[in-house]
C-alpha cells in the first residue's frame, strides 16, 4: 500500500504548529485549539467531499413512548379539541388528575396549554397516492421538550415519520385479532428482539447476524476504497458500542464496524491539560504526538516500563500471530485489538493533520436554542444542574464525535485528501426510554430534552462544515439523521407509566429531507370483516366498526374505540363519551391498549433514507430483503417519499 | 494470648491478608508465627541479633563478606532470601525494602511493640531511609496487622522450586495447570499456592479432588452480607452512592473463602438482572439483592426464582412493586422479563439447548398479561409500629402500601431508623385488596412435556397452574380487588410453580450458566447432561442448584476438553473472561490486598477508561451481553457464540487493556509503591494522600516473580501457568522473554550493583530497584496483553 503517509502530514503540521507547541515539541489539545483559533472562525479550510454522504442512526433504547413524540392538539373541525380529549382521557389513570410534574402520577397526559408552545403547523398539501398522508388541517404538538426540533420542523429540516415499526406483511387490527393474514414479526414486545428487528430489517429472524448498515456497506464495497487501496476507517462507525445495525455477514476488514469513544475529545476546550491524555505520559505505540486518546487511549504501559518499542513490538506481534491450537476466541480478540490499534492511529493522525476547530465543537459546548438568540448559552454535554436537561448528555457527546469524524473524512480515505471518505454510517444512542413506572415523568421529559438539544447542536455543527467546491452547501446537505427505538408504547396508563407497544413515531432530520410534514400510511378494514371480530372467548371484548373515511385521517395516537363509545372498558374503567364521535375513527391499526400497529414498515422508513444514501432502486430489495413484502406499496425509487433524492 | 518463648506480634486486627492468601483455609495463629520468622539467614527460626543485623546491613547496601561478617551466615543465601522477599519485607509498604523496614523488623524481633517504640521509625519523615511520603502502613498497629497476615505465606521463594512448579519440564507443571484451569472456571482467580493446595488434597484423581473442593464450597458458611458491610460504612440516615455496594461485593469476591457461591450469585445477577442503571439505585437494595442471590445460590432454582419475584429491588427495577391488581392494566414489565430472561426464554428448547422444531414461542402476549396480573399486590414490607408513623400522618394505615424505606417525614426530628433500612432487603409483602382478581392464563404446557419426578411438578399441579382462576370477592374485604393477602400469596406461589416446572427452564438456565463458567459454545451433549441434573438431582428433586453446579464444573468437557472434544469443537471451547473476572484474577493471582479491607473498585464501568463492566451495573435488564451473541469474524463463521465479545469494542478493548496494564504495571512516584502493582481505579494510591486513605490502595504482590527475575523465560512460564492456564505456546513465551531481556537487560547497567566490597550508593540502589522492577512489571504487562490471558480455555 502506498498511501501518502500520515506521519508526513503530522510532521507538516508540527512544523506549522511549532509556535504553539511551547517547549514540548508536541501537539497538545491546548495548542491544537490555538491553531484552530489562529486560523480564525469562518476561514476554516477543511471540507468534506462534494459527494460525501452520511447516515446517522439515533437509537432510543427502551422504547420511546410515541405519545410523547407527537400529541393531538387540535381537530380538523374548526377549533375542536375532541381528539385531544381522547388522548388525555386515554392517558389518564383512575383518580389521578392531570399533573405534568416530576411527581409520580399515573396520568400521562399534558395539558393543551403546555402543548401550545410546540404545536406544529398544519399543512394541507396533496397526499402522495397510496402511502403517505398529510395531517389534513388537524394539528399536532411535538412533546413539550422538543422546542428546537419544532423550529427545525417549521423550517422544513425535520419531518415526523408516524406509525412505523417492524412488519413481515401489512396487518390491521382485524387480521391481528383473527390471526389471519400474513406472518407476524416474532417476539413482539420484547425489547431485545424488536431492537434487532429494527436494526436488521428482518422481523422474523431470531438473533440476526447481519444488520441494515452491514448490508449497506456490503452493497457499496468500493465507495471509500478497495481491498488493495483501503480506507483508514470503516464505513461503519458506532459511538454506542456493538449493535445489530452494523453487523456484517462478511469478514472484510474494511467492513468491520469501528466503535469509537466520546470521552477525550471533549477536553479540546479545556485550558488545562486533559487528565487522561496527559501529555507527560509516553505511550508505547510510538505515537510521539500523543495528543488524542480518542478511542480509549492508545495502548499504554502507563508509567511502568515506559515507551519501550521492544515491548510494544512483542505485544503487537502476539496480537496478529497464529494461535495453536486453533481457537476462535483468540483469533477474534486479536482481530479486534488489531483493528483498534490501526484505526486509532489513523484517526489520531487525521485529527492532528486537521486540527479540530472550534466551530465544530463549540456548538455542543454553548447551546443557544434555535430561534432564541437571547437565551443563556449552555454546555449541552454537561449542562448546569439548574437546567431542565441537567446531567451528562451522552447523545450530545456522541454527536460531537460524529461531527468531528465527518469533518476528518477528507483525511481518512485511502489517501488524503485525493481519495477521501465518501460514505459513512454512524450509530449513536440514548437509553432510558422504558417508562413503565415513575420514570415516565421523572426522566422522559429530560431525555426528550437531551435529544432536542443534541440534535440541534449537531445541526449547528454541520452548518459549520464546508463542502468542497460548493460554497452554497454545508454538511447539512450531506447528512441525514433518523431515529429508531425498540417500539412505541401503550397509549393508556398502567397506573404509573406506559407498557411496551409496537409501532411508534420518529424524526428524520437533514437538508435533503422534505421536512415540515408528518408521514404515515394508512390502511383500513371493510364492513364485511366486522362480524367476525367482535369477541374472542376468554379475551377482552373487542370492538370494531367500519372506517367510513378511509384514508382521510392518519391514525396517529388515536386510542381504542372503547374510549369513544361510553362502553365500560376492561377492568371496569368507565369511558367518557366523546361528542362528535363520528369525527374520531376506530383504530384500524391500534390494539386494545392503544399500541399502534405499524402502517409503515420500519424497513420502508430506513430504506427511503438508504435510497438517498446511494443504494440503487434496483438493489434496494437486496439490502432490505423483506421490504417489499412488509411494505408492498414501497416505491423503489422514492421510497415513502420524505427524501429529496440527489 | 498464649505465652511464647519468642517475640510475637500481637494485634486485634482481623487476619485480613491471611484470608487473601489462603481463601479457603484460614490459618491458625500458630501457622503465621511459624511462617513469619524473618529467617533471612537461611537457618530455621529467627533472632534479632542475627536476622535483624543482616536485614539492616543489606538495606544499607552491604553485600558479600561485608554483609555477613560475624554472623556465620552465607552471603549468597542471605542476599537471595532478601531479594526474593523484598516485597514482604517492605513492612511500611512504601514500595521498597529499605532501612526503615529493616530497623522496624529488627525492633520487632527484639520485642518492641506499640506506637511509642515503633512510630519513630515507621512514621512519616521519622525514618532514616526513604520512607518519605510513600508508606501505607505508618502506625504500629497497621504494621502489626500486616506482619500477622502478610508474612503468613511461604517465606522463602526458591527458583528451583518454581522451576518444578511451572517450568516446561517441571514435574508439577501439568497438575498446577489443571488446577489453575479449574479454579479459573470456578472462582475469581487463584494464586499458584492455591492451585497447589487443591492438588495437595488427598483423594486420587484430579476430578475427585475437584469434586471434594466443590462439596466443601457448598458447605462454607455465608460471609458477612453486603448489606451489613455498607451499613457499617454508612452512618444513618445518610447513604453512600451505590458504589459502596460494589465495594462490599469486591471484598467478598477478592477475599472470601466461598468463591463458588459468590461467583454463582454474580452469574445469577447477570441472568436476573437488577441494576443501578435503572430504578433500583439504592445501595442497600442492591446489596440486599446480591445477598439474597448468595443466600439462595446453593438451594433450589425455585427458591432463587421466588427470591427474585419477591425482591423489592427487582420490584423497583422492573416495576412490579406496588403493581396494583385493581389497575386496568397491571404493569407488564416484570412479567415479560421473568419469562424471557430469567427462566424459559422466547422459544421452547430441547434438552440439549437447541430450539424445538419450528421455533415454537414459549408464551403469548396473553400469558404476559396473565403474569402481569399474577404478580400484583406486593409492596415493601412495612413493619412500622404506630409509634413510627410520621407526625404529619398520625392515622396512616399500617402496613402502608406506599411506604418506602427511604421515606422522610416532613416533620423534623423523625429520621430514618435502622429498622426502616431493613425494608430494602426484606421480601415484599402481599397487601389485602391489591391482588388482581382476574383469571390469569399462565404458561401452557402439558404434564407429559414437563417430565419430572419432583412432587412440586406433578401432573395435577401442572394442569391446575396453567390458568389461575378468577377470584370471587372474599368476605370481610371491601374496596380494591377484595382479595386477601393470603389468597394473593398462594396465587403467587402457584405462578412461580408454573414457571419452575416448565420443561425449558433446565436447558435455558443450564446453558446460560455453562456460558458464565466454562465455555461460550457448549456441545449439545454437555447441555443435555446439565439439563438432566437440573431436572433430577438423582434423588427426585428438580432444580437442585448444587447438582447443576456439579454437572457444569465436573463434566469432562470442562475438565479435559482436549481429550473429549473433536478438533472443531475444541477450537470453539472456552470463553472470553468477562472484564470483572480479568481484574479479579489478576488481583488474586498475586495475593492482592488492601490494607484497610476496603476494595474500592469504584466507577470502573466506562468503556474508555474502565472495563465496561461492574457488578449490578448492567445498562439494561438484558445484561452487559447476550448469551447468544456471535460477533462477525472467526466466531460467527464457526457458528460459535461469544457473549462477552458484545462489550469488546474497538474502544473498550483498548480501554480495558489500558486499565489492566495500568493496574499491573503502575509505578508511583519515587518512593511510592514502586515494587508492587497497584490499582489506581479509585485514585486512592496516591502516595501523597494521607496514610488512612492510602490503606485503601489495592496492592498486588510480585514476590514470586522478584525471586526469578533473572530468568525471563521462567517468569513467563510462571505467568503462563498462573494467568493463562498454560495456554501460551512455547514460541510465544520465548519471544516474550527475549523482549524482556532486550528491553531491560539484567547483566549490564543498572541491574548490576558494584562488586564487593564497594558499598552501593543510594542512587545505585534506586536504579538497581528500578531495573528489577521493570523486568517484573514488563513481564506481567506483556502477559496481561496476550490474547491467551483474555481467553479462558
Amino acid at each position: 500500500m502506498s498511501k501518502k503517509t500520515t506521519s508526513q502530514d503530522r510532521r507538516d503540521f508540527l512544523k506549522t504548529g511549532a509556535a504553539f507547541a511551547a517547549t514540548s515539541g508536541t501537539a497538545t489539545f491546548a495548542t491544537l485549539s490555538q491553531v484552530a483559533e489562529a486560523a480564525g472562525s469562518g476561514t476554516e479550510t477543511t471540507e468534506i467531499a462534494s459527494d460525501y454522504k452520511a447516515l446517522v442512526c439515533v437509537f432510543l433504547f427502551g422504547g420511546q413512548d410515541h405519545s410523547n413524540v407527537i400529541i393531538p392538539y387540535q381537530d380538523s373541525a374548526a377549533s375542536g379539541t375532541n381528539e385531544y380529549s381522547v388522548y388525555s382521557d386515554a392517558r389518564s389513570s383512575t383518580g389521578q388528575a392531570q399533573n405534568e410534574s416530576n411527581n409520580p402520577t399515573g396520568n400521562l397526559s399534558y395539558s393543551r396549554a403546555t402543548l401550545a408552545a410546540t404545536a406544529i403547523s398544519s399543512t394541507a398539501s396533496a397526499v402522495p397516492a397510496g402511502f403517505t398522508t398529510d395531517v389534513y388541517g388537524r394539528q399536532f404538538a411535538l412533546h413539550p421538550s422538543f422546542s428546537a426540533l419544532k423550529a427545525l420542523y417549521d423550517q422544513g429540516s425535520v419531518a415526523v415519520i408516524a406509525n412505523t415499526g417492524p412488519l413481515v406483511a401489512p396487518i390491521d387490527r382485524h387480521e391481528w385479532f383473527n390471526r389471519i393474514g400474513g406472518l407476524r414479526p416474532s417476539s413482539l414486545y420484547s425489547h431485545d428482539d424488536q431492537q434487532k428487528a429494527w436494526m436488521s430489517g428482518t422481523a422474523r429472524v431470531l438473533n440476526p447476524q447481519v444488520g441494515i448498515a452491514g448490508r449497506i456497506a456490503e452493497a457499496l464495497p468500493t465507495a471509500n476504497g478497495t481491498p488493495a487501496n483501503p480506507p483508514q476507517i470503516s464505513m461503519l462507525v458506532s459511538t454506542a458500542g456493538i449493535n445489530t445495525f452494523m453487523l456484517t455477514g462478511n469478514n472484510d476488514p474494511a467492513l468491520k464496524p469501528y466503535q469509537i469513544g466520546v470521552g477525550s475529545l471533549g477536553r479540546i476546550n479545556d485550558t488545562a491539560a486533559p487528565a487522561f491524555c496527559d501529555t507527560t505520559t509516553a505511550y508505547i505505540n510510538a505515537n510521539t504526538a500523543k495528543a488524542y486518546c480518542i478511542n480509549g487511549g492508545p495502548i499504554s504501559i502507563s508509567s511502568g516500563p515506559v515507551g519501550n518499542a521492544t515491548m510494544y513490538s512483542a505485544f503487537r506481534n502476539r496480537v496478529t500471530s497464529a494461535y495453536s491450537p486453533d481457537n476462535v476466541y483468540l483469533k477474534q480478540w486479536g482481530g479486534i485489538m488489531d483493528q483498534s490499534i490501526k484505526t486509532e492511529r489513523a484517526v489520531n493522525a487525521a485529527l492532528l493533520a486537521n486540527p479540530l476547530n472550534e466551530d465544530t465543537v463549540r456548538t455542543f459546548r454553548e447551546y443557544v436554542p434555535t430561534g432564541n438568540a437571547a437565551a443563556t448559552p449552555l454546555d449541552i454535554v454537561n449542562p448546569p444542574t439548574a437546567d431542565v436537561a441537567s446531567g451528562f448528555n451522552g447523545l450530545a457527546a456522541q454527536l460531537r464525535m460524529v461531527a468531528t469524524l465527518i469533518r476528518a473524512s477528507l483525511a481518512l480515505g485511502p489517501t488524503a485528501p485525493a481519495q477521501p471518505i465518501k460514505r459513512q454510517v454512524f450509530f449513536v444512542s440514548l437509553g432510558g426510554f422504558d417508562t413503565h413506572g415513575d420514570e415516565f415523568w421523572r426522566s422522559n421529559p429530560t431525555l426528550n430534552k437531551r435529544i432536542d438539544r443534541a440534535l440541534d447542536a449537531f445541526w449547528q455543527a454541520l452548518g459549520n462544515i464546508k463542502v468542497s467546491g460548493d460554497p452554497t452547501k454545508t454538511a447539512r446537505n450531506q447528512v441525514t439523521v433518523f431515529t429508531m427505538s425498540d417500539f412505541g408504547r401503550t397509549l393508556d396508563s398502567n397506573g404509573k407509566g406506559s407498557d411496551h407497544g409496537w409501532a411508534g413515531h420518529h424524526f428524520v432530520m437533514g437538508g435533503a429531507v422534505k421536512g415540515g410534514k408528518i408521514y404515515g400510511a394508512d390502511h383500513n378494514v371493510t364492513a364485511a370483516q366486522i362480524p367476525t371480530d367482535v369477541s374472542i372467548a376468554g379475551q377482552k371484548s373487542r370492538y370494531m366498526i367500519e372506517d367510513t373515511t378511509a384514508g382521510a385521517m392518519p391514525r396517529i395516537g388515536i386510542p381504542p374505540l372503547w374510549y369513544l363509545s361510553g362502553n365500560t372498558g376492561p377492568g371496569g374503567k368507565a369511558r367518557t363519551a366523546i361528542p362528535n364521535a363520528a369525527n374520531f375513527l376506530p383504530l384500524n391499526h391500534s390494539l386494545d391498549r392503544g399500541e399502534l400497529l405499524p402502517s409503515m414498515a420500519s424497513d420502508a422508513y430506513v430504506a427511503t433514507a438508504a435510497r438517498w444514501f446511494g443504494i440503487p432502486a434496483a438493489t434496494i430489495s437486496t439490502v432490505f430483503p423483506t421490504l417489499l413484502t412488509a411494505h408492498p406499496a414501497f416505491d423503489t425509487n422514492n421510497g415513502v417519499g420524505f427524501m429529496n433524492l440527489v | 494470648m498464649r505465652a511464647s518463648s519468642r517475640p510475637r506480634l500481637f494485634s486485634s486486627s482481623a487476619l485480613l491478608a491471611v484470608a487473601l492468601a489462603l481463601p479457603w483455609a484460614t490459618p491458625s495463629t500458630a501457622q503465621f508465627l511459624a511462617n513469619c520468622p524473618f529467617s533471612v539467614d537461611a537457618v530455621t527460626g529467627s533472632d534479632a541479633a542475627r536476622d535483624g543485623l543482616l536485614l539492616v546491613r543489606h538495606a544499607r547496601g552491604l553485600r558479600d563478606a561485608a554483609l555477613v561478617t560475624g554472623t556465620n551466615a552465607t552471603a549468597t543465601a542471605v542476599d537471595t532470601n532478601i531479594r526474593a522477599n523484598s516485597v514482604r519485607l517492605d513492612v511500611n509498604g512504601n514500595g521498597r525494602f529499605d532501612v526503615d523496614d529493616a530497623q522496624t523488623i529488627a525492633r520487632v524481633l527484639l520485642g518492641f511493640r506499640g506506637d511509642a517504640q515503633l512510630s519513630p521509625i515507621v512514621g512519616f519523615g521519622g525514618g532514616q531511609g526513604n520512607a518519605g511520603s510513600g508508606a501505607v502502613r505508618s502506625t504500629a498497629a497497621a504494621i502489626s496487622a500486616y506482619l500477622e497476615g502478610g508474612c503468613a505465606t511461604t517465606f522463602s521463594v526458591s527458583k528451583t522450586a518454581l522451576q518444578t512448579k511451572v517450568g516446561p519440564a517441571g514435574a508439577n507443571r501439568a497438575t498446577n495447570v489443571q488446577a489453575i484451569r479449574f479454579l479459573t472456571q470456578s472462582t475469581f482467580g487463584a494464586s499458584l499456592a492455591q492451585a497447589e493446595a487443591l492438588n495437595a488434597r488427598t483423594g486420587g484423581t484430579f476430578k475427585a479432588k475437584a469434586t471434594a473442593w466443590v462439596d466443601e464450597q457448598f458447605n462454607l458458611p455465608l460471609q458477612p452480607t453486603n448489606y451489613d458491610y455498607i451499613l457499617a460504612r454508612a452512618a444513618l440516615p445518610g447513604q453512600f452512592g451505590n458504589e459502596v455496594t460494589r465495594e462490599a461485593w469486591w471484598k467478598q469476591a477478592l477475599t472470601g473463602p466461598d468463591q463458588l457461591r459468590v461467583r454463582l450469585a454474580l452469574a445469577l445477577s447477570e441472568i436476573a438482572v437488577v441494576s443501578s442503571n435503572g430504578n433500583s439505585s439504592n445501595s442497600y437494595e442492591l446489596a440486599g439483592y446480591m445477598d439474597m442471590l448468595q443466600a439462595r445460590s446453593f438451594t433450589n432454582f425455585r427458591d432463587v426464582l421466588s427470591g427474585v419475584v419477591r425482591s423489592p429491588a427487582m420490584g423497583r427495577y422492573l416495576d412490579h412493586i406496588r403493581n396494583d391488581g385493581a389497575s386496568t392494566n397491571p404493569n407488564e414489565n416484570f412479567a415479560r422479563e421473568v419469562l424471557q430472561l430469567f427462566s424459559v426464554g422466547l422459544t421452547k428448547l430441547n434438552a440439549d439447548g437447541s430450539n424445538q422444531a419450528g421455533d415454537p414461542p414459549s408464551y403469548t402476549e396473553d400469558i404476559v398479561k396473565g403474569f402481569a396480573n399474577a404478580f400484583t399486590g406486593m409492596a415493601f414490607d412495612d413493619l412500622r409500629t404506630p409509634a413510627d408513623r410520621c407526625p404529619e400522618l398520625p392515622t396512616e394505615t399500617l402496613p402502608s402500601w406506599f411506604w418506602q424505606p427511604d421515606r422522610t417525614c416532613t416533620t423534623a426530628g423523625s429520621e430514618l431508623k435502622a429498622t426502616d433500612l431493613q425494608g430494602w432487603r426484606r421480601p415484599m409483602r402481599m397487601f389485602d385488596n391489591r391482588y388482581s382478581n382476574r383469571q390469569k392464563p399462565l404458561l401452557d404446557y402439558t404434564a407429559a412435556e414437563a417430565l419430572s419426578a419432583d412432587a412440586r411438578c406433578s401432573a395435577t399441579a401442572i394442569i391446575a397452574n396453567r390458568v389461575l382462576p378468577a377470584i370471587a370477592a372474599e368476605a370481610g374485604f371491601t374496596g380494591g380487588t377484595r382479595v386477601s393477602a393470603a389468597t394473593g400469596n398462594a396465587m403467587v406461589e402457584r405462578a412461580i410453580d408454573n414457571i419452575f416446572c416448565h420443561p425449558t427452564v433446565g436447558p435455558f438456565i443450564g446453558k446460560s450458566l455453562i456460558k458464565f463458567f466454562v465455555t461460550s459454545t457448549p456441545t449439545p451433549g454437555y447441555v443435555s447432561r446439565v439439563t438432566a441434573a437440573f431436572n433430577n438431582n438423582g434423588g427426585g428433586v428438580r432444580g437442585d442448584m448444587k447438582a447443576v453446579m456439579r454437572a457444569i464444573l465436573l463434566d469432562d468437557e470442562a475438565l479435559t476438553p482436549a481429550t473429549v472434544l473433536s478438533a472443531t469443537d475444541l477450537s470453539k471451547f472456552g470463553k472470553l473472561k468477562e472484564p470483572i473476572l480479568r481484574v479479579s484474577q489478576t488481583i488474586r493471582a498475586f495475593n492482592g490486598y488492601a490494607a484497610s479491607g476496603k476494595y474500592k473498585l469504584h466507577n470502573i464501568n466506562s468503556p474508555e477508561f474502565g472495563i465496561s463492566q461492574n457488578v449490578l451495573q448492567s445498562p439494561s435488564v438484558f445484561n452487559f451481553f447476550h448469551p447468544e451473541f456471535a460477533p462477525p469474524g472467526p466466531i460467527a463463521m464457526a457458528s460459535a457464540n461469544a457473549p462477552e465479545f458484545e462489550i469488546t469494542t474497538t474502544t473498550s478493548i483498548a480501554g480495558t487493556a489500558n486499565f489492566l496494564g495500568t493496574m499491573v504495571a503502575a509505578t508511583g512516584p519515587r518512593d511510592g509503591l514502586r515494587q508492587h502493582g497497584y490499582l489506581r481505579a479509585s485514585g486512592n494510591c496516591n502516595p501523597f494522600s494521607t496514610p488512612t486513605v492510602r490503606e485503601d490502595c489495592i496492592v498486588i504482590d510480585y514476590s514470586d516473580l522478584y525471586a526469578i527475575l533473572d530468568d525471563a523465560p521462567l517468569m513467563f512460564d510462571y505467568l503462563n501457568v498462573v494467568l493463562m492456564g498454560g495456554s501460551l505456546p512455547q514460541a510465544a513465551r520465548d519471544q516474550f522473554a527475549a523482549a524482556i531481556d532486550a528491553a531491560y537487560p539484567n547483566t549490564t547497567g543498572a541491574c548490576v550493583l558494584p562488586a564487593s566490597p564497594t558499598i552501593a550508593t543510594q542512587t545505585q540502589l534506586d536504579n538497581f530497584d528500578d531495573c528489577r522492577r521493570s523486568r517484573v512489571k514488563g513481564a506481567v504487562w506483556l502477559a496481561m496483553h496476550a490474547p491467551e490471558f483474555q481467553i479462558q480455555q
